[in-house]
């Protein structure tokens, strides 16, 4: 019974230490997904056919505003276009509690696209979250208009 | 790269932690069920250490997972009911040198596998044996016949205390 006890002890210890160190701020690189890895996992969800998985890498707003239902349409968009697709974050330029990630979207089919996304820092657990869609939606958006 | 070694030697002290804390039966002696939530623990250090997912997350798994196994084993061992429901009993396949074939089939032991793990217990055949269960881990234990026994010391009193009449 000590066991048990002790287990549920030191995970509420490493949690409650990790929230404090949030909270304040110290070490968020280390605590949270940088940028880079939040793009990639969304794209990655995206393209494995989990809009739901990737809807989760998107801020409040954002999310209000593309439904699942979105997210698959730019997938198949995507994947009509360029095949399986995946993306390989390049740069990241952070201003404070927001974020700029450029990316290249490695097609199937044709050439690298560069993409970039916004991401902000939503609160309380200080996570990076995409704050829009904007040059993948036109991305997708493209291919109606060919 | 400072963040990286941040998050594996967090996770590395956390693990050791969560592992001292849960018993040794996790790795050892354990059941199928210990070996495969011994794996899926394993798999969890590996997104936290590249920063796929925030520290958070995983102390939560992680933890939950060893805190819920833990449980689960303890309330086993306390209340045989429940050791009967999460895990199984020793299952007999041999009964006095002979084959219990409802026993194998359900233990799915064909009779390769018997007499392979017959040899690497050291026996030659089901003559020397008179009993082999199918312990919960998975392992089997071999109960051989008396003349089939390695020789011990009181077998070397027997022959001296014969020889000498």
């Amino acid at each position: 019974m000590r066991h048990i006890v002790a287990i549920a002890a030191a995970t509420l210890v490493a949690l409650v230490a990790n929230a404090w160190f949030v909270s304040r701020g110290i070490a968020l690189d280390v605590l949270v997904p940088p940028p880079a890895k939040v793009v990639r996992g969304f794209v990655t969800a995206l393209a494995a056919g989990r809009p739901d998985r990737a809807r989760d890498a998107l801020s409040e707003p954002a999310r209000n505003e593309i439904s699942v239902d979105r997210l698959r349409w730019i997938d198949e968009r995507l994947r009509n276009r360029f095949g399986v697709y995946h993306v390989v974050p390049l740069e990241t330029v952070v201003r404070e509690e927001s974020a700029t990630t450029g990316a290249r979207l490695q097609p199937g089919r044709g050439d690298p696209v560069h993409v970039t996304f916004s991401l902000v820092r939503e609160r309380p657990a200080r996570l990076w979250k995409i704050d829009g869609l904007g040059s993948l939606e036109a991305l997708a958006g493209d291919h109606a208009a060919l | 790269m400072l963040g990286l070694l941040v998050r594996a030697t967090f996770t590395y002290v956390f693990l050791l932690l969560l592992v001292r804390l849960s018993g040794k039966r996790t790795v050892l002696e354990g059941t199928p069920f210990d070996l495969v939530v011994a794996l899926v623990i394993g798999d969890m250090p590996d997104d936290v250490i590249w920063g796929e997912v925030p520290l958070a997350q995983g102390i939560v798994a992680m933890g939950a997972l060893v805190l819920l196994h833990t449980t689960v084993v303890y309330a086993a061992y306390r209340h045989p009911l429940i050791g009967r429901l999460v895990g199984s009993r020793a299952s007999r396949i041999i009964h006095d040198g002979r084959r219990q074939l409802a026993a194998m089939a359900r233990e799915r032991i064909n009779e390769a596998d018997l007499r392979s793990h017959l040899r690497s217990h050291a026996a030659r055949g089901l003559g020397e044996v008179r009993e082999v269960h199918v312990e919960p881990s998975g392992a089997l234990s071999v109960v051989r016949v008396e003349r089939a026994k390695p020789a011990e010391r009181r077998d070397l009193s027997r022959l001296r205390a014969a020889l000498r009449r």
